[in-house]
């Protein structure tokens, strides 16, 4: 178009050529448009429809409660609850548009008045203050603190919304609802989520353990977005066990909203109801548990220990009725002993550990109850050490028993041999875990014969040079009660799922035969001597009408570096059964580092009075006290052969 | 187009106008939900509507050549008011930017006035006025190009000043647009281009900080949460809507997603609810209100009417064009009304007096006798140059 230069040149010729042009330059332009759009609208169309409901689409949690567990009777133990949290956001606060006409219904005044009479700044401070007012007077009305920081956080433009406050309930929510609506509040919202409870307090809180709540961002789908997602994780005891069991599975709902937050019904999208976790009913009667509790609580009060530990359960099925321990986890502060002492504490089990020898001799029948053996101070060990032991001369081998005769539990390993033994205090369930569903369980130590010294035979044989659980010792007495088979330790009574079909129960498993049921009834008797005789160190276990049967332990107490041994610390222990000829209930009591006088601080004298306590109140309990009549069964036909 | 363009404008318009309406209520009915009056926005911009089509239809029974006449008075105004802007008192600040004026800070009530939207008319008939009045000297320096240039350098000035670049990257692209129709050599024109485009490239290497508010349109997705969240959310609208839309009424950008989904990002509107068929009717509209347009000025009797009439319709192009530019992503978010269709006031009823000026100089124009035509020119053309008419 660019004309040569001529002195006149018409111009007016050239104008109509020169528009020319530009509408072919615009109408290409538009032409590019067109191209642009087709390019979007026909040939992209999926996918920018595919971001449009990434951005748009929500995907709603709903949220899956986790599994309530409970005792064998159906107490609730543990169970979720929805509770409300209260978010401010700020954003919202300064969204003039929004704020203009909520100031404007507020202060009954026509909307244009509001948008042309008032600055901005006005408008949202006056809002500010009015949503703080209404905020105020619901933390009032529903009798909490007011933040004293209130109004600088609702004005603090760097952040987009904070929390007011956490886990109210539903009545308090529903308040807090009322409040906002009639305040013309939409910049406080609440939202809803799941938090666990224990109405079991503070009892069996070693078994039930506690969940980890925690807020964790998740990612949410197409849009990329992350959005909080409240979690439960089981830590410890049952929570932690049956973890996958309790937890459930979100359900979700895709859904659009507009702006403002409400939801666009018509544009529902697909969902998925929650699955709730399953239910979990344990073997633990709380009235059994209760009475525990209070038992320990006392002595855990009167001698001061470092640790006591009880552990009740039935012993021809192995299902745990009852496990406690003090001191125990404070569910406010989560202080205290977390691990449970019952499976993960050991101790030194001392005498307790003599059924093991006596249960091997009259198994292997190298003695019988009736002989008279001979425990003569003389009796060398090995490189002219000598066992201390308060029984001398002849004696029977059931009043050896009864009266924890050092040098007889030798004299009747040694005739066991060290290799058999071994294998008795292996088939007891020593040195391995037991399998019960709680977290922390370890094995206790049992030395192989390639790593015995020339005293660990004659220690072991006397419950010392060797560790054990509360539960391993319960479950080596359960032998005896439930003539000779070792059952698993089970805490599940059953497990249901949301619709209550049975996802598992309760089998009673026999880990092995431990010895014939014979030796179990002879060593049932020497048992009953042990509370029932007249030198019986377990006197004080004794329950009126009742017949128990058990043993008595003393161990110098092991420094908890594992070094050696506490000069006048001790660990006493008594475990048993009763009804002794129709074992019901089987239990122990570990008292560990317990304080009061040194002739007080043997198993016979502190823990003996304990179990008997427990013993009587449980069965008490179990109502079985009635049924039971007190009959000694002779001892003639436990005699030597 | 000849004798039929005025009916083509006409009806451009009114397809327009009318689109602008449906859209209107459409999006409207959630920002007015928030505004707690249905369909506010709706009436006022129905009653904006009439005053623009009043204005239109005085203005074409006003001769044009009274323009002519007034043509310093009225770039006097617009001077007055873009400098109001900047005088506290009277500006009306959004978002930042100062771009109208309160008449309500004056006493005298009523809707705030935009005056870049003026200066584009303004400036459309100042620069035909200026090459009617110097047409001999149209291809020298200082009346050809530099004293016009600096009278469109003015106006950029004062309307970028008040932080509006997109009516005043218009108006820039105006003047430029009506100097070169003039005749105005390129040989001035081009370097004043080349420089334009030069300077760019000098921001671009040594100011990133400064570039990346402008390019950020080069890749939204990156920026959609922010700087290009706009424009990423008008694409999101263009996209869903695909070739047949989702339905009058029932887009879902405009649930308050998309800011300015009823002004200035009225288009994707357009596209998400009309689909493909309601962006190209928009795009084929605009191209027949140009190409009618540029026919009346390509048929106009005089050298004033005509520059004038191409003014008017460049404005309009311009407009449009940048607003689907900006919408559509290809050009930076600059904000720019689509003329007829967005919301908003001045905008309107300024380009409705455009309309009407176009009107008034086809009126003008003596289709019937085209024999006569040369003559009948050439009179008028001495009569407009000598200031007689």
């Amino acid at each position: 178009m660019n004309a040569p230069d001529s002195p006149t040149p018409d111009l007016n010729r050239w104008v109509p050529h020169r528009i020319a042009v530009m509408l072919a330059l615009l109408l290409a332009a538009f032409g590019g448009v067109a191209f642009r759009l087709y390019g979007l609208q026909a040939v992209d169309h999926n996918v920018w429809a595919r971001r449009g409901d990434g951005m748009l689409k929500q995907r709603v949690v709903l949220p899956a409660m986790r599994g309530v567990i409970r005792d064998s009777n159906g107490e609730l133990l543990a169970h979720d609850k929805l509770v409300h949290e209260v978010w401010v956001n700020t954003q919202h606060l300064r969204d003039l548009n929004d704020v203009r006409t909520r100031l404007a219904r507020i202060q009954k005044r026509p909307l244009s008045e509001v948008v042309n009479g008032m600055k901005p700044e006005d408008v949202i401070s006056q809002y500010r203050e009015h949503v703080t007012a209404v905020v105020t007077a619901t933390l009032n009305e529903t009798g909490e603190p007011v933040p004293a920081d209130l109004a600088v956080q609702m004005a603090d433009e760097k952040r987009i919304e904070f929390p007011l406050l956490k886990g109210l309930p539903t009545e308090t929510a529903d308040i807090w609802k009322a409040r906002l609506k009639e305040g013309n509040v939409y910049a406080i919202s609440l939202r809803a989520s799941v938090r666990r409870f224990y109405p079991a307090e503070e009892r069996l809180t070693h078994v039930l353990g506690y969940v980890n709540e925690k807020t964790v961002l998740e990612d949410e789908g197409p849009g990329g977005r992350k959005r909080e997602k409240h979690i439960q994780i089981g830590r410890e005891g049952v929570e932690a066990v049956l973890n996958t069991e309790l937890t459930g599975t979100d359900g979700f709902q895709w859904i659009e909203k507009d702006r403002k937050g409400r939801e666009i019904t018509s544009f529902r999208g697909e969902g998925e109801e929650p699955r709730h976790g399953h239910e979990v009913t344990l073997t633990i009667d709380m009235n059994l548990q209760d009475t525990m509790e209070q038992v320990l609580e006392q002595a855990f009060m009167q001698y001061k220990p470092k640790r006591i530990t009880s552990v009740l359960i039935e012993p021809k099925s192995g299902a745990v009725l009852a496990m406690a321990s003090r001191p125990h986890i404070d569910r406010e502060t989560m202080k205290g002993i977390i691990a449970n002492p019952a499976v993960s504490a050991q101790y030194e089990p001392g005498s307790v550990f003599k059924v093991v020898a006596y249960t091997g001799a009259l198994d292997r029948k190298v003695t019988g109850l009736g002989e008279t053996i001979n425990v003569d101070p003389s009796l060398k060990v090995f490189a002219s050490q000598r066992i201390k032991d308060h029984v001398n001369g002849p004696v029977t081998v059931l009043n050896a028993f009864a009266q924890s005769s050092n040098r007889a539990a030798y004299l009747l390993a040694l005739r066991v041999g060290d290799d058999k033994y071994l294998e008795y205090v292996r088939n007891f369930g020593f040195g391995q875990r037991s399998g019960i569903e709680l977290t922390g369980e370890i094995t206790g130590t049992v030395w192989p014969r390639k790593a015995w010294d020339g005293l660990t035979f004659s220690r072991m044989a006397m419950g010392h040079a060797v560790t054990v659980t509360p539960l391993q010792m319960t479950m080596a007495v359960g032998v005896i009660a439930n003539g000779g088979n070792l059952m698993k330790p089970q805490l599940i009574k059953e497990v249901r799922d949301e619709k209550g079909n049975i996802v598992r129960q309760l089998k009673p498993e026999v880990v092995r035969q431990v010895c014939t049921p014979r030796t179990a009834e002879l060593m049932r008797q020497a048992m009953v001597e042990v509370v029932q005789g007249q030198k019986g160190t377990g006197k004080q276990a004794g329950i009126e009408d009742i017949i128990v049967a058990g043993k008595t332990g003393t161990s110098q107490r092991r420094r908890d570096d594992g070094r050696g041994y506490e000069e006048g610390h001790y660990c006493v222990s008594f475990a048993g059964f009763a009804p002794a000829d129709k074992p019901e209930l089987c239990a122990i009591i570990v008292v560990d580092d317990p304080h009061g006088a040194p002739e007080e601080l043997y198993g016979g004298k502190l823990a003996a009075p304990i179990f008997s306590q427990l013993m009587k109140q449980s069965l008490h309990t179990m109502a079985v006290a009635h049924a039971v009549q007190r009959e000694i069964s002779p001892l003639s036909n436990g005699g030597a052969q | 187009m000849g004798r039929a363009s005025v009916y083509v404008l006409v009806f451009a318009v009114s397809m327009l106008s009318a689109l602008g309406l449906v859209m209107l209520a459409s999006t409207s009915y959630f920002l007015d939900e928030t505004s707690g009056e249905a369909y506010f926005t709706l009436r006022s911009q129905i009653i904006r509507l009439g005053i623009g089509v009043l204005a239109a239809g005085v203005m074409a029974f006003i001769a044009y050549p009274r323009l002519y006449r007034l043509r310093w008075k009225i770039f006097g105004v617009t001077v007055v008011a873009l400098l109001l802007c900047y005088v506290p008192f009277f500006a009306d600040e959004v978002n930042g930017a100062a771009r109208w004026i309160s008449l309500k800070r004056l006493g005298i009530g009523g809707p705030n006035l935009q005056p870049s939207e003026l200066a584009k008319l303004a400036v459309a008939i100042l620069l035909a006025g200026w090459f009617t009045r110097h047409e001999p000297l149209t291809r020298e320096f200082k009346q050809g190009f530099l004293m016009p240039g600096c009278m469109v350098f003015v106006t950029v000035a004062l309307i970028a000043g008040e932080v509006d670049l997109g009516s005043a990257a218009l108006v820039g692209a105006l003047g430029g647009g009506m100097m070169f129709v003039a005749g105005t050599r390129l040989l001035y024109l081009l370097p004043i281009l080349g420089a334009g485009l030069g300077g760019l490239a000098w921001v671009v290497k040594f100011m990133p900080n400064r570039v990346e508010r402008i390019f950020a349109f080069l890749d939204l997705e990156k920026y959609k949460e922010g700087l290009g969240m706009q424009q990423w959310r008008a694409l999101i609208a263009f996209g869903s809507g695909g070739v047949e839309g989702v339905g009058l009424g029932n887009g879902r950008q405009k649930m308050l997603y998309l800011p300015e989904a009823h002004t200035d990002f009225i288009f994707p509107m357009v596209g998400e609810e009309l689909g493909l068929y309601g962006t190209l009717f928009v795009v084929i509209t605009f191209s027949l209100l140009i190409a009618a347009g540029m026919s009346i000025a390509h048929r106009a009797p005089d050298r004033f009417s005509r520059l004038l009439a191409f003014g008017i319709t460049l404005t309009i192009a311009l407009e449009a064009l940048l607003n689907m530019g900006v919408t559509t992503a290809l050009l930076p978010n600059k904000g720019l009304p689509l003329p007829f269709v967005s919301y908003g006031g001045s905008s309107l009823v300024f380009r409705m007096i455009g309309i009407g000026i176009l009107i008034n100089i086809y009126r003008q124009t003596p289709y019937e006798r085209k024999k006569d035509l040369l003559e009948i020119r050439r009179r008028r053309m001495t009569a407009v140059s000598h200031g007689s008419l």
